[in-house]
């Protein structure tokens, strides 16, 4: 029974023992109940008149960095002898210092203030309303209100950063970037030889081949280097997904993604972003700091989840990418999954898979026993055929044990060659 | 422990012996034991923290004070009975809530002023009480006979006020 109905049960009780008995002295003693609950409801709150304000220092913060919650609380109407202000927090925001709640007393006009840094893991988060309780210090009535402040902010993914890979997509773009196009021309890398034509510099000029026609000229020709379409496709199925405690494989696969986003936007390139879970959450491409920017934001808000649809990657929807560019799976891989990515390489994608090892990953979180280690070979087994099957179809498969920095996993396999090193033919 | 908690134990105890001195005094010697042996557990019951045991002690004194009225107990200790129970049920309330200085960081949050609000929460009780015994007491001593009609009016203002406070409740824990 609440405190207010309490009372007023015991007065009432009083009231009627003494209308029955006829006896003033009940009624005597109904009084100080009275005085206790008319002080209350005297005193007690009127019409809460508060408002609200939520700041943050930025919108966008990265993962594992504190943020500072600045809340302040202004009352418009009368005095408020005390008053509780709850900021309720997203629940994966834990605060790490200072207090989310506050019980102050405010007088017409004054405005309270509450401070408290939470850390937050990657995510996209709207802060619930802030909750106001205000009575009188008997705290026998109150007022409950919801004061809204939206607020939203995004914990983005933390990006590690990459030294230079080699992709080779099928068709570059027009201007200049660090990609080699297969086509001739001005560039650093020989590509071959053809006969002299006017205008050709004389400095390219293959004197050596040149000596033994003694008719003709040939110039050297160089590679063009030139930027291109990357399509990073992230796979969100909750299928693929390992989770050890509170990590998951996923949270590494999307920080991969950004590294990966990062490093293709610096190099001038036109990249685009497909979550490929739940939903397809798709990311135009672009190019730049903002584009940069956009897909952060994607992978800020990217979640594993189920469909029916998108459970295999069959549905891949191929119109989003350029015809024949490059495409960069970010994925743990199921065993269903090699035919469709060989269709993908058949229709002209040149495709490079980032495999986050799930079994070493749910290996660390596992007894050493005879089962574990059987059921280790024959997945180690399965593995092997399923990268094979991929490699046979001319899809390139990093395999990237997520406890080693993934800029030391991708540069073993993809990291490019020097010049003298290719020159010799010893091009992986 | 903080003085709001030492105060509402105090009150406790207070309660229970001005009903069992009442009763005592008034020639009922089979009342002021277990009426003692209630406020022993009531105090116990309060300083271990167990749920209620001031509401229910409020409950009980209430109804212990109208029985000693019915048995023809001093009011006096009666009325000084109530009003003790009802500072303690108070102040067990009080210490619960954040503004309670002895109160765990955690639990509480941030408390600005706990100390002006222990304060000014005792001064408003003070207040309450003293205007409770001496309303109390001015209305047992002044008693008067009321004409048919004036009781009826009293009973139909005490109806309204019982509809008001309904609807106050009813409205504010909507």
């Amino acid at each position: 029974m609440s405190r207010p109905w309490l009372l007023i049960g015991l007065i009432y009780l009083l009231f009627f023992l003494s209308l029955v008995t006829l006896n003033g002295a009940y009624l005597a003693l109904a009084l100080p109940l009275m005085a206790y609950l008319l002080a209350a409801l005297l005193f007690g709150p009127d019409e809460l008149q508060l408002t609200v304000r939520r700041t943050l220092h930025a919108d966008r913060y990265l993962e594992d960095t504190p943020l500072t919650v600045h809340l302040t609380l202004s009352n418009q109407g009368s005095l408020l002898e005390r008053v509780w202000v709850e900021d309720v927090l997203p629940p994966d925001l834990s605060p790490a210092e200072g207090a989310t709640s506050l019980l102050t007393s405010l007088a017409p006009g004054q405005s309270a203030s509450l401070e408290y840094t939470v850390h937050a893991r990657r995510g996209s988060f709207d802060f619930n309303p802030v909750q106001v309780t205000a009575s009188d210090t008997l705290s026998l009535f109150r007022r409950q209100v919801t004061l809204s402040a939206p607020t939203h902010i995004s914990i983005l993914p933390n990006v590690p950063r990459l030294r230079r890979l080699a992709i080779r997509p099928f068709r570059t773009r027009g201007t200049a970037g660090p990609i080699p196009a297969r086509v001739g021309g001005t560039g650093v890398d020989f590509y071959g030889i053809r006969e002299y034509q006017l205008g050709d510099p004389r400095r390219r000029i293959n004197w050596r081949v040149s000596a033994r026609h003694p008719r003709s000229l040939f110039t050297n020709e160089y590679e063009q280097e030139r930027i291109a379409d990357v399509g990073l496709i992230l796979d969100a199925r909750s299928e693929t997904d390992v989770c050890r405690g509170r990590d998951s494989l996923f949270e590494h696969a999307v920080r991969a993604t950004a590294a990966l986003a990062q490093h293709f936007l610096n190099e001038g390139n036109r990249v685009g972003l497909l979550v490929y879970g739940r939903t397809l959450d798709w990311t135009f491409p672009g190019y730049g700091r903002v584009q940069r920017e956009r897909i952060l934001q994607a992978l800020a808000r990217a979640q594993t989840g189920e469909s029916q649809i998108f459970d295999k990657l069959e549905y891949l929807p191929t119109r989003y990418f350029p015809a024949q560019s490059q495409l960069v799976l970010v994925s743990p891989l199921s065993r269903e999954d090699a035919p469709p990515l060989v269709r993908l390489r058949a229709r002209g994608y040149q495709i490079l898979i980032i495999r986050p090892d799930p079994i070493s990953f749910e290996l660390a979180a596992l007894p050493a026993d005879a089962a574990v280690d059987l059921a280790k070979r024959i997945l180690r087994v399965e593995q092997r055929l399923l990268r094979q099957k991929l490699l046979q179809a001319g899809i390139q498969v990093v395999e990237w044990q997520v406890d080693q920095p993934f800029d030391q996993a991708v540069h073993a396999s993809l990291g490019r060659m020097p010049h003298w090193f290719r020159a010799v033919g010893l091009e992986p | 422990m903080t003085v709001s908690r030492h105060l509402g134990l105090l009150s406790a105890a207070l309660a229970a012996g001005a009903l069992a001195l009442g009763y005592s005094l008034a020639g009922l010697p089979l009342w002021p034991l277990p009426i003692l042996g209630g406020g022993l557990l009531w105090v116990v019951g309060g300083a271990r923290g167990w749920g209620r045991i001031f509401a229910w002690g409020v409950v009980a004194c209430a109804l212990l004070a109208a029985v000693g009225l019915a048995q023809a107990v001093g009011f006096g200790w009666m009325l000084l009975a109530l009003v003790a129970a009802v500072t303690a049920w108070d102040l067990d309330r009080f210490a619960q809530t954040p503004a309670s200085p002895g109160r765990a960081p955690a639990a509480a949050g941030r408390v600005e002023g706990a100390r002006q609000m222990e304060r000014r929460h005792l001064q408003r009780l003070g207040l309450v009480n003293l205007a409770g015994l001496s309303l109390g007491a001015a209305a047992f001593l002044l008693q008067t006979r009321l004409h048919f009609m004036v009781v009826v009016l009293l009973l139909l203002l005490a109806a309204w006020g019982l509809s008001q406070a309904v609807t106050y409740l009813r409205r504010e824990s909507r």
